[in-house]
């Protein structure tokens, strides 16, 4: 992964946006040029849902060095209110309120940066969602 | 169509070898396999290796090898499927033989990591997944194990302590294995208080960094009878890649590439899971040899963590895996791996175990796979 290539993926980072077969309405994030549950080649882009729940997950103590500076860090498998899932950071939590089904909602963040000079990363992470 | 056997087999010991680059390492892998083999001509070399582009910036490693091992003018190929590459390069080389193109192969694997820095050397290991997903959410191979043993735990309410106990049995088999990276026996409670990489793995439910090369050489049943050659067959080859990301997978629990090679190599020597009496298995973490033990069908889904802390898989069980160590204790130096598990399954079934032995094996399973379960291989022994 370069920086031209986090350049290329900007737009589906930054609206969290996947693809979505139109035969069997299968869903992908990030996204496929090819269904690979129906075969299909017609794919169009969708705005996946914005809330869901933790599956599984895992606190990352040995990072890569990208990473370092935001160590320790959560990642979670989710699954989105309509079934797709997604993998992510978890962000605004403490990680001893971490659990298995909790519910979680997108929001925009920065992911990291290429140093001093470079171009710094956006995307989704995921926070728990305050009823 | 032709039967391909092992003739030969040479490793070295796993661990940091500062003396030696990566060519050198191989050198003395395949010095020794083909010396066993009895210094056949060799028609063509496979060698397995992930990270020697990524940390030793060394590509087109066939020629570099054959040229050094002093067969210029003989094809060589060096062959890339992450952890699986090595046994992958061994089943190419079973193929070659098996279509009557080549009489004697050159196969294994070899790898350096100590040169690198452990950061380094994390980071690259991350190239056998989907590197958009890793670098968008700073996930590592740990953690992604991590993700699938909290799941697992979760799914099927098994306590964490009898998944590590794989890291235990791995390094009581590898106290007797000479070319193993960690010869000591080491308690429970030392793996589970060991640092933490990503919750909840710790550093002994990880595979360790370290230098090692593996070689075999291969030819036809027909040859190693008229050479008066003593070997054992590749019965069985079984080659299979899964969806790649484990989130769009109908169940990340369940290896389907694993458990479809294993079909594949089963039915390809007319054998069945009933005539296994030893396998080698993929435990780069603990809890991928315990997926690994449900996916071949070993153990019943949420059963395999359970069986192996009952002793069912020691070496004196009911089917003892990883019987040098796995790659917890033996190690794994990637590339290699897989290769170290073919020359053990022979270690086995020629009677050159020693204190590992297991009681009257005839047929050996070898289970290799690149990243997780994104590429699986599958061998079938028989002596």
């Amino acid at each position: 992964m370069t920086e031209i290539s986090d350049w290329r993926k900007r737009i589906e980072r930054y609206r969290f946006q996947g693809s979505e077969c139109v035969k069997c309405g299968a869903r992908y994030y990030p996204s496929r040029i090819k269904c690979i549950k129906c075969g299909s080649e017609e794919m169009r882009d969708v705005e996946l849902p914005r809330r869901g729940r933790v599956v599984s997950y895992t606190v990352i103590y040995n990072p890569p060095k990208k990473f370092s500076k935001y160590a320790p860090y959560a990642v979670a498998l989710i699954e989105l209110e309509d079934g797709t899932r997604v993998l992510g950071q978890l962000t605004d939590v403490d990680f001893d309120k971490i659990r298995v089904g909790m519910e979680v909602e997108a929001t925009f963040r920065k992911l990291y940066e290429y140093g001093e000079d470079g171009h710094i990363i956006y995307g989704t992470k995921f926070r728990p969602v305050v009823s | 169509m032709a039967t391909p056997v092992i003739v030969g087999y040479g490793l070295t010991k796993i661990g940091e070898h500062w003396k030696k680059d990566l060519v050198s390492l191989g050198y003395d892998a395949a010095k020794e396999a083909l010396s066993r083999a009895g210094k056949p001509d060799i028609d063509a070399i496979y060698v397995g290796n992930m990270l020697g582009m990524a940390l030793d910036l060394q590509g087109n490693l066939g020629g570099y090898l054959a040229d050094e091992l002093g067969y210029p003018g003989v094809p060589a190929l060096r062959i890339e499927a992450s952890g699986a590459s090595g046994a992958y390069s061994i089943a190419e080389a079973a193929k070659a033989i098996k279509s009557g193109l080549h009489d004697f192969v050159l196969a294994g694997g070899v790898e350096k990591m100590s040169d690198s820095l452990p950061s380094e050397v994390y980071y690259a290991l991350n190239f056998s997944e989907d590197m958009y997903i890793m670098n968008s959410t700073g996930l590592t191979n740990a953690g992604l194990n991590a993700i699938l043993m909290r799941l697992y735990m979760e799914r099927y309410n098994v306590a964490k302590e009898k998944i590590t106990y794989l890291a235990v049995q791995d390094h009581e088999n590898a106290q007797y294995a000479p070319h193993a990276q960690f010869r000591r026996p080491i308690t429970l409670e030392l793996a589970m208080s060991s640092m933490t990489l990503a919750d909840p793995i710790n550093l002994f439910d990880a595979s360790p960094i370290g230098d090692g090369a593996a070689f075999v050489v291969m030819t036809s049943k027909e040859k190693a009878k008229s050479l008066g050659l003593d070997y054992v067959e590749v019965a069985g080859i079984g080659i299979s890649t899964n969806v790649y990301s484990i989130v769009e997978r109908d169940d990340p629990l369940w290896f389907r590439a694993s458990n479809k090679a294993f079909s594949s190599a089963l039915e390809m020597a007319g054998a069945s899971r009933s005539d296994v009496d030893f396998l080698e298995i993929h435990d780069e973490y603990t809890i991928m040899g315990v997926l690994a033990l449900e996916s071949l069908g070993f153990s019943s889904k949420g059963a395999g963590a359970e069986d192996v802390w009952s002793r069912r898989y020691s070496l004196k069980g009911e089917t003892p895996i990883n019987t040098f160590g796995g790659l917890k204790a033996r190690g794994n130096p990637v590339g290699a791996t897989g290769a170290y598990q073919v020359c053990e399954a022979f270690m086995q079934l020629t009677g050159e175990a020693g204190e590992n032995k297991v009681e009257n094996a005839k047929v050996g399973v070898v289970h290799s796979m690149g990243g997780v379960d994104n590429t699986s291989v599958v061998l079938v022994l028989r002596r």
